[in-house]
């Protein structure tokens, strides 16, 4: 792998998985309680997908270490605040709220009854905003809306910021809640109804030997084909022990030799989430002691794209820089 | 046509716009130095007067609101107009 993504930390906030380990076999779903994760305060006026992305923000970046209190789920960062960026990944994040004003607006042929404190609410870059002012985020902030890829396009970003050197860490955050307005808008029985964040920076064990990374990352790329993305990402399958789908299910069937992995669980339809969802089930092989390299695959045929990252077990990729560190050195 | 609210009413609606106890709201506590509120806030405070009571508070009215006591003189004033 030419480019390497460390992935420092997981956070998760989904029905019936509230960390990494979960994802693999999850709890009865019971809806996401924010308030209960990271306490009420802060939240009144948040709209359901700033909440649920804070809980999952909150967890990976005490996970990565970077969090000034571990426990307080209010707390800054310890390290440079404007070396820490944060990319949302989001489909449907305020369409509710934005769908709400419009109503009110119509109702009343005026803006005069449209709430002030929820106007925020109605930027599309409010879920990566309201993380930064919580956590103290100062680097690069922006938001991915980009269809079935998304997750996958905003880990795309993450390497691209880490690799100009304008963010030492990268917090992303994918997140989608479910509500009658996305539903119909999406045209689904029923949406994921969570979040998933992860941080990318340097390898920890460089720095930590008592933290290392808990997956490592190709970069990802796009094409209109699964076929067309191997070449892309330079993948011989013959080194790939298994692949995530797009549909979040084995329909694909066998690409090569390599076999499907089932995320197991139906989490409702999980638009922007599903790359990192797939990162995250990978990772929690790698901890339960899976070794090798798995393909996450994001997209639609609707859309045209796919999206794809190799994701690598964390020791293995260790060994493997070891040994370019030391052709080098020679 | 404007609705009255009764004190406790009225003490809970602010208390649900600030996100605090309703003890907290007593006649003179500060909203800016005592309760937290910021210009944003306020603004809202005002929208959810004008829903609950359907009157209209001008954004000047409500700058000079620091207090329960102020919303009381202000909603009599507006309630006194309506009728």
């Amino acid at each position: 792998m030419s480019e390497q993504l460390f992935v420092t930390g997981i956070g998760v906030a989904l029905p019936g998985a509230d960390h990494r380990d979960a994802v693999l076999d999850p709890q009865v779903p019971e809806p996401v309680d924010p308030a209960a994760r990271i306490g009420r305060k802060g939240l009144r006026y948040k709209d359901r997908a700033t909440q649920l992305a804070l809980v999952a923000a909150y967890e990976a970046l005490r996970d990565a270490g970077l969090l000034s209190d571990p426990d307080d789920a209010k707390s800054h960062v310890a390290v440079d605040a404007s070396s820490v960026a944060v990319i949302a990944a989001s489909n449907y994040g305020n369409l509710d709220s934005v769908a709400a004003t419009i109503d009110t607006i119509q109702q009343d042929r005026s803006t005069r009854l449209v709430s002030p404190i929820n106007t925020p609410n109605l930027s599309s870059n409010v879920i990566a905003s309201e993380a930064a002012i919580r956590y103290g985020l100062r680097g690069p902030n922006l938001t991915v809306c980009n269809g079935s890829t998304g997750g996958l396009d905003a880990l795309r970003w993450a390497g691209s910021l880490l690799r100009a050197g304008r963010a030492e860490h990268v917090l992303v955050v994918a997140v989608e809640p479910d509500n009658d307005v996305v539903r119909s808008f999406a045209g689904t029985p029923r949406a994921l109804d969570g979040a998933v964040a992860m941080v990318l920076g340097p390898a920890r064990d460089e720095v930590d030997t008592k933290r290392p990374p808990q997956a490592v990352l190709s970069a990802t790329q796009r094409a209109a084909t699964i076929d067309d993305l191997l070449p892309r990402l330079g993948v011989d399958l013959t080194a790939v022990d298994g692949w995530y789908g797009p549909g979040g299910a084995a329909e694909h069937g066998l690409i090569g030799q390599v076999r499907p992995i089932e995320l197991g669980h139906d989490w409702g339809t999980p638009s922007s989430v599903l790359g990192l969802l797939q990162c995250v089930h990978a990772a929690a092989r790698f901890a339960a002691g899976a070794t090798g390299t798995l393909l996450a695959v994001c997209g639609d045929p609707a859309d045209g794209v796919y999206c794809g990252t190799l994701v690598e077990a964390p020791r293995q990729a260790s060994r493997a820089l070891t040994a370019a560190g030391h052709d080098a050195h020679r | 046509m404007a609705v009255a609210l009764d004190r406790t009413e009225l003490i809970a609606l602010i208390a649900d716009v600030l996100d605090l106890n309703p003890e907290v709201i007593t006649d003179d506590a500060h909203f800016i130095d005592d309760l937290g509120v910021d210009s944003l806030l306020a603004l809202e405070l005002a929208v959810a007067l004008e829903r609950r009571c359907q009157i209209k508070i001008e954004s000047t009215e409500i700058v000079d609101v620091e207090s329960l006591r102020d919303v009381i003189t202000l909603l009599d004033r507006k309630l006194t107009i309506a009728a």
